[in-house]
């Protein structure tokens, strides 16, 4: 009799354990935001965001963390200043160019684990058609249902890059170096 | 903003300084060798635009990773070629510069997707268009009137409005530091022809500008082609008349320059009317 609860307990933690896999969560663009400041004049910012153009997946392993990976890409020509000729500005051979690096890129290289509710992650940002690595401290906003009964999950990071070291360098200093990121992810698996 | 507005003042003035001081000493060393002068004239542009080119792309990349970074590298293998003595290659600088210039522009975006038909229908349009006005305008230049650097720097100034409003501001500053440059060139060996040598180097300088903004920025690429043509129409246009009206070459020149001075502000209502510009910041 012991020996069955025994062996029923243990089958028991096994069945439990093999559902624990590696979750894989799709990037909703709609509900995902790419957001910038940089410095003008330094007088005041210029904010920006990436409308729509969020994609990817996170794939997500409870059991090893580490073995994590976030893998996204942003269409640089989703730019919106709320300012049409800005937007043509930045989209220009003077900055993003967009028509020869259509994509920002991030691809993740490692993944730790902080508590339950942050995690760093260190990844390869290929922005201008540069890449180069970055650590950010992403947060965890959240994980439940969605309205299609869907399982949700949401991360935001904030971050700052140096856009002289992507090759963006024309403007400077009037227009500030530093670029701060705010990149809120809404990703969603079935 | 004071100091911005400063740099870029001062960058131009440095550009002048430069194209005028240099254009003078070569001057005043070739005086009596008029052949060696326009060589030196045309490598003296091609290396005062190609500094223009870095100082402007905040650095000489090599390689290039874009484009308007690959203007400097064309300027200078045109001199080069041009430099040849051998008339073969005096011959096929103009095709083979404008075949180099045309390919490092459109091969970075034809390898985001574009097909093999727009690539060859912008690569061979480019290039007869580039060749056939260099062909009208090349006549013009055999004398040292004022006509003649009318012809390069009104253009660029007027290219450099355009593009500053099709979203560049940096391929406005170079095409104002082309135009400063051309202009003080001019002014500092005026009793002198400019040569052939130098003419191509503008044009190729000019041409590479239009179409990276046509391509790369907001830049309509039939108005682009239209602001390209425009001094070659005006010449033709002119010969035409002179033809028909018996008009003397004073005449002409005169007729030439008002011409241009219609065709470019026809260019910028046109421009105005299908753009719509507002100022970026």
């Amino acid at each position: 009799m012991k020996k069955s609860i025994v062996t029923a307990l243990f089958l028991g933690w096994l069945v439990a354990h093999s559902t624990i896999a590696a979750e894989t969560f799709q990037v909703n663009p709609i509900e995902s935001f790419v957001l910038f400041k940089v410095n003008r004049l330094g007088i005041s910012y210029v904010y920006g965001r990436f409308t729509g153009g969020l994609t990817g997946t996170i794939t997500t392993d409870p059991a090893a963390p580490d073995k994590s990976k976030v893998d996204l890409e942003v269409k640089a020509d989703t730019l919106d200043t709320g300012y049409a000729q800005r937007e043509k500005d930045i989209k220009s051979p003077d900055f993003l160019n967009v028509k020869q690096f259509p994509l920002i890129t991030f691809k993740s290289t490692s993944v730790q684990k902080v508590n339950d509710q942050q995690y760093t992650i260190t990844g390869d940002l290929t922005l201008h058609g540069v890449t180069k690595p970055v650590t950010v401290q992403v947060n965890i906003i959240g994980q439940g249902k969605g309205p299609k009964g869907d399982v949700q999950a949401g991360v935001e990071t904030h971050f700052t890059v140096k856009r002289s070291e992507y090759g963006v360098k024309y403007g400077l200093p009037a227009l500030g170096d530093d670029v701060e990121l705010t990149v809120a992810v809404t990703g969603a698996h079935s | 903003m004071d100091a911005f507005l400063i740099s870029k003042l001062a960058f131009m003035v440095a550009v002048g300084v430069a194209s005028f001081a240099a254009s003078a000493a070569l001057g005043w060393l070739f005086a009596k060798q008029p052949e060696r002068l326009r060589v030196a004239l045309w490598w003296c542009l091609a290396v005062i635009l190609a500094l223009c080119c870095a100082w402007v792309n905040g650095g000489w990349p090599l390689p290039p990773r874009e484009s308007q970074q690959w203007i400097g590298y064309v300027l200078l293998f045109a001199a080069l070629l041009r430099s040849i003595p051998v008339p073969t290659a005096q011959l096929i600088s103009a095709l083979a510069s404008a075949t180099f210039g045309l390919l490092v522009t459109l091969l970075p975006i034809a390898q985001n997707g574009w097909d093999p038909v727009p690539f060859g229908s912008w690569f061979f349009a480019g290039l007869l268009s580039f060749l056939l006005v260099r062909m009208v305008l090349h006549r013009e230049f055999e004398t040292a009137s004022l006509r003649a650097p009318l012809l390069l720097v009104f253009p660029l100034l007027v290219t450099a409005v355009l593009v500053f409003f099709a979203g560049s501001a940096m391929l406005a500053e170079l095409a104002i530091a082309g135009a400063v440059a051309v202009a003080a060139a001019y002014f500092a060996v005026r009793s002198s022809v400019l040569g052939r040598g130098f003419v191509e180097i503008t044009l190729l300088f000019h041409f590479l500008l239009l179409l990276n903004c046509s391509i790369y920025a907001d830049l309509p690429p039939w108005l682009a082609w239209l602001q390209w043509i425009v001094p070659a129409l005006v010449i033709l246009a002119g010969r035409l008349l002179r033809l028909q009206k018996g008009m003397t070459r004073h005449w002409q020149y005169a007729v030439t320059i008002a011409g241009l001075g219609v065709a470019e502000c026809l260019v910028g209502v046109l421009f105005y009317w299908v753009v719509k510009p507002t100022v970026p910041f």
